[in-house]
């Protein structure tokens, strides 16, 4: 299995840990991911507030190098980078007027897209292409006894996915249970944490985290599970902040490649396990089996 | 109600006697040195100035006349108060088509995590603009603390992509300059893009220094402890990430606005 890969500037940043977890666990599944040549930022929330139509631009260039590399998907790990990617593609097929731009501007850099690069989720990837099955053959330390809180956040499964449900996603449940971890009943699984508001707004964008934080403590979970380096950031930097404002509501919040690796037997410096602000306890004793 | 509507005629016909140089809410405009008598009213040196005037002449505290002592703001809206054309100029935007078919229901203010701290909710933004009401929208705190969340795009049962319309408002709102200078959350968008625009991708730890560079610079002191952090979890890098070919990517930006009759404004 082939994939294109977009790391996107999260994951060579503040969420380079999403990276260092993903690659080696994506590679003991057999799964070859190439990173797109000379790929640049999506744009985000942020570029699209400012202009749109640059907004689609940006975004399609990336497209289409991942057109001109091969007939592979392409894959985007941080939710903001699946969104927007998933956002021009919708856009582009659906407003003459933007792929008239955004054909005008690739032509400009003799770069062609005609719209055939399905972009895929590393959740949906695991899920659906690798299998459960696959995944089950592949651990060696089950993660019996812990207790995760699967928290998707907004933009992974709004409002362009197709691979689960918008309010009620399963795939990081599955995928989780399937390594042998107990998954938490985590209802606010898909509210929303903020975003960047935590950090220019932080009376409203602080409280939201500290709901997500408190309810997974509420619910007996050890460890909050996320596939978004944003969310990640919000949910593990600023608790000593919030634990300051509204009481204490400390958990550690790691990404669910990083709990995957831990189950295939990759050592917790090699999954990035050492960048969190509050780190995550050691795994529980492995029950004596019979 | 005859008697009344004479009664106010009255009062009003006596203060403007008693006060020539024209009222309040005028002198408020024209005024700058302000008094502070209480945390309720402010007044001019000029509105001191006739009270204590009306005072002598009157005779007395009962002929004060008290309009003088209220800033009035009017809630209600006139029609003139409309942009006309503002409505369809947001619908001609690409997703924004669906604008007109809001039935009001107020799903998507009943599904925002951050409708609570909403001057007006995402259903009162989507009236105003539907009704032509440009100012009150672009200067409401609304657009900017829509967090991207797409929880109002996806329950919208009238399939009217709201997320779409917050971002077609906060680009003119930007635009036009109308955001205090330095609200971080428009800062950080316009540094965003410059960011990109020169280097193709974006260097977070120097986006968050020019983000407090541009607006607060005491808050960058106060988040000493998660820089700090930010250093000890080995996640702080300050060296520029760029992309190889950024003249094509500028190349390719340039021309993104040309030839659709929209002015190319450099933000």
């Amino acid at each position: 299995m082939k994939y294109s890969y977009f790391p996107g500037c999260s994951l060579k940043g503040l969420g380079r840990a999403y990276e260092e977890s993903l690659l080696p666990v994506m590679q003991h599944l057999g799964v070859e991911l190439v990173e797109l040549d000379d790929w640049n930022c999506c744009g985000a929330t942020a570029y699209m507030s400012v202009d749109e139509t640059k907004a689609a631009v940006l975004a399609a260039r990336n497209l289409a190098i991942a057109e001109k590399a091969g007939p592979h998907d392409l894959m985007a790990p941080c939710s903001a980078c699946y969104l927007v990617l998933n956002k021009t593609k919708h856009n582009i097929a659906d407003f003459p007027e933007i792929n008239a731009a955004v054909q005008r501007a690739l032509g400009n850099a003799n770069l062609t897209y005609s719209g055939n690069v399905p972009v895929r989720h590393p959740l949906d990837v695991l899920v659906h292409d690798v299998g459960l099955d696959a995944i089950k053959e592949k651990v060696v330390r089950p993660l019996k006894g812990l207790k995760v809180a699967p928290y998707y956040g907004c933009q992974t499964v709004r409002p362009y996915a197709t691979f689960d449900d918008a309010w009620n996603p399963t795939t990081m449940d599955r995928l989780l249970a399937t390594v042998g971890a107990e998954v938490v009943h985590f209802p606010l699984k898909t509210k929303c944490c903020g975003g960047s508001l935590t950090g220019t707004v932080p009376e409203a964008g602080l409280r939201l985290t500290y709901i997500l934080l408190k309810e997974a403590v509420r619910r007996g979970a050890d460890v909050i599970a996320t596939a978004c380096p944003l969310c990640q950031f919000n949910l593990d930097a600023y608790q000593d902040q919030i634990n300051r404002r509204w009481g204490p509501a400390r958990i550690a919040t790691v990404y669910f490649t990083q709990l995957m690796g831990l189950a295939f037997g990759l050592s917790p410096k090699q999954l990035g396990l050492k960048r969190n602000f509050v780190p995550m306890k050691p795994l529980p004793a492995e029950p004596a089996t019979v | 109600m005859q008697a009344k509507k004479q009664g106010l005629c009255g009062r009003r016909a006596a203060s403007n006697s008693a006060f020539p140089w024209g009222d309040a809410q005028k002198m408020a405009g024209l005024c700058q040195r302000k008094v502070r008598l209480s945390a309720a009213h402010q007044l001019s040196l000029k509105e001191l100035r006739g009270i204590i005037i009306a005072w002598f002449r009157g005779g007395g505290h009962s002929q004060r006349p008290r309009h003088i002592m209220m800033r009035i703001e009017r809630r209600i809206k006139y029609e003139g108060d409309r942009v006309r054309g503002f409505a369809k100029e947001i619908m001609s935007v690409s997703g924004c088509e669906q604008l007109q078919s809001c039935i009001q229901c107020g799903t998507c203010s009943g599904t925002c995590p951050l409708s609570i701290y909403m001057d007006f909710s995402p259903r009162q933004v989507v009236a105003l603009v539907r009704a032509d009401f440009k100012n009150e929208v672009l200067r409401s705190h609304t657009v900017w603390l829509c967090a991207s969340c797409y929880a109002c795009t996806v329950e919208c049962p009238r399939q009217i992509r709201i997320t779409d319309i917050m971002y077609a408002l906060k680009q003119r709102a930007i635009q036009e300059g109308i955001y205090p200078k330095r609200f971080p959350i428009a800062v950080l968008a316009k540094e965003f893009y410059e960011m990109v625009r020169r280097q193709g991708r974006i260097t977070e730890m120097l986006l968050v220094m020019r983000l407090f560079l541009k607006t607060n610079w005491g808050a960058a002191l106060g988040s000493w402890r998660l820089g700090l952090g930010v250093i000890r979890t080995g996640r702080f890098g300050i060296r520029p990430e760029h992309i190889e070919r950024r003249a094509e990517l500028a190349a390719m930006l340039a021309t993104a606005n040309s030839g659709d009759g929209k002015p190319k404004e450099r933000v």
